[in-house]
């Protein structure tokens, strides 16, 4: 536990020291505070009025989800070709000569790139709450519990990255983890949208039917829709039986536990 | 000490490590010698569980190899060290010393201590990417000597360093002589391992020529590269 920690560690100084990651940081920051804009004034819909506060409200939402989605960006551009560069600018060589496991060296290093990942996602969405509430007064006490939860993607995405990257050349990494994402996220709102009174009425029983990939597949998406809930306190109609964060938290045990056998064969 | 118990590395159809054994007794000046591709750097990479042995096994203080407990008391310096580009010596030194099991009172102080010792005073807390290959190389010595190694694993430990440099490290490591500080020494300078080791082994395509003391390996008016040379040319004949 006491080498996990000092690379943990290691990791973090490691990351956070690049100027970077705190540009990357204060771009996406200058991003999240042009929301601004929304929280002034009064909306007119479709004829109808809409409070400032109803629209404030909404374009929360829809940060948190483009701030989610983006930190899974992040993550992955932190954990992409990392071990390969520690194998190559000695890192690992001299980590390794110590009375340190792989075990160890690969769970802190993980960790690290994860924790530096969900800083960067957290800050923004700390900064989307502060500026809700001083635009409208209105606190949203579920968001921070909902980017907490969120984390987990974050997680799978760090995870999933180092494993290919370990394998495949950083491109097709990317790629791969980008289209496993990208397909979960296409599958789970095309769900969310056939829940709808309106659709649910037109297609009648015939979207009841959900092929078994489907339920089966990392449900990123699906974790950050009921995320979402945990803001609104709505219910979030997951697909199938498991909740999408045991989805997740299983495809993130499994990838690891792939990543740790791959690792401990790699030569350095 | 380490015991190297039929070890073989095989790649593919190439065998690096073929049927290696023999023991390095504790207090040991050790020299591993051979060509290129003699498979030299594959055998101490196979001692830190860098690469795993296709069969055989290799224990340190009768420990397996691949337990990360029998690295407890190892000193590593490699061959073309490595420090990462934005850290300094400092910095470098007590990360070490930290992974060694060292407190970071201790670590700070001992990486201090070292810096001294291997002559990098003054340049302690420059960024390890304006490092020539000779202060890479001093500094990755200090990594390798700051906890108190009782096994001291060196390769190519002079490579890059001027002949000062050399004379350092040599004194160096008859230094640790006094405190029972086991060496493996991987070179290819003849003259520094004649001045420096007590046994050695010569390598050639995976085998061991010969693992003697020195002084029986050196007989009749040969100089250790005339020994070599020849063990060698025999072994490729």
């Amino acid at each position: 536990m006491r080498n996990f920690k000092k690379i943990f560690t290691y990791t973090l100084v490691d990351l956070v020291h690049h100027k970077s990651f705190y540009i990357m940081l204060f771009i996406s920051i200058c991003f999240v505070l042009l929301l601004k804009g929304c929280y002034k004034g009064d909306y007119t819909v479709n004829g109808q009025h809409v409070s400032g506060n109803a629209v404030a409200w909404n374009a929360s939402i829809i940060a948190f989800h483009i701030v989610s989605a983006g930190s899974l960006l992040i993550a992955l551009l932190l954990s992409l070709g990392v071990f390969k560069r520690d194998k190559d600018d000695g890192s690992a060589a001299y980590m390794l000569s110590k009375p340190i496991s792989r075990f160890e060296y690969v769970c802190g290093k993980i960790a690290g790139i994860w924790a530096v990942s969900f800083l960067f996602m957290f800050v923004l969405h700390v900064t989307i709450v502060i500026i809700t509430y001083v635009n409208t007064g209105g606190l949203m006490p579920g968001y921070l519990w909902a980017s907490l939860m969120c984390s987990l993607n974050v997680f799978f995405m760090v995870a999933l990255v180092s494993l290919l990257s370990l394998i495949l050349p950083d491109f097709a990494a990317a790629f791969v983890s980008l289209g496993i994402v990208a397909i979960g996220y296409i599958s789970d709102i095309i769900y969310k949208v056939a829940q709808s009174d309106l659709l649910k009425t037109a297609l009648g029983a015939m979207q009841n039917h959900v092929s078994w990939w489907r339920i089966a597949w990392p449900k990123v998406c699906a974790l950050q829709l009921s995320a979402e809930s945990l803001i609104d306190q709505s219910n979030y109609p997951f697909m199938g039986a498991v909740h999408p964060a045991v989805n997740v938290c299983i495809y993130c045990g499994v990838v690891l536990t792939i990543f740790i056998a791959r690792f401990s064969r790699e030569e350095l | 000490m380490i015991t190297f118990n039929s070890v073989t590395k095989n790649y593919g159809t190439l065998t690096a490590v073929d049927a290696v054994s023999y023991t390095i007794e504790r207090g040991e000046y050790f020299a591993l010698l051979g060509p290129n591709g003699a498979g030299k750097t594959t055998t101490i990479k196979m001692l830190l569980d860098f690469v795993r042995p296709t069969s055989g096994s290799i224990t340190i203080g009768g420990v397996p190899s691949s337990c990360p407990i029998a690295r407890k008391d190892v000193g590593y310096c490699a061959e073309n060290h490595r420090i990462p580009g934005h850290l300094s010596a400092m910095e470098y030194l007590r990360r070490v010393g930290e992974l060694s099991g060292l407190s970071k009172q201790a670590a700070k102080l001992k990486a201090a201590a070292i810096i001294e010792r291997v002559g990098m005073e003054g340049k302690e807390k420059l960024e390890a990417r304006t490092y020539s290959k000779g202060m890479t190389q001093r500094i990755a010595l200090g990594g390798a000597l700051i906890a108190g190694p009782k096994l001291l694993i060196l390769d190519e430990p002079v490579s890059g360093l001027d002949p000062i440099g050399i004379r350092e490290v040599r004194e160096i490591l008859e230094s640790l002589k006094s405190l029972g500080t086991t060496v493996v020494l991987n070179s290819h300078l003849l003259s520094e391992v004649e001045k420096t080791c007590d046994t050695a082994a010569i390598m050639s395509k995976g085998k061991i020529l010969v693992k003697e003391k020195l002084s029986s390996i050196i007989s009749g008016g040969e100089t250790l590269e005339d020994v070599f040379v020849r063990l060698v040319k025999d072994g490729h004949a």
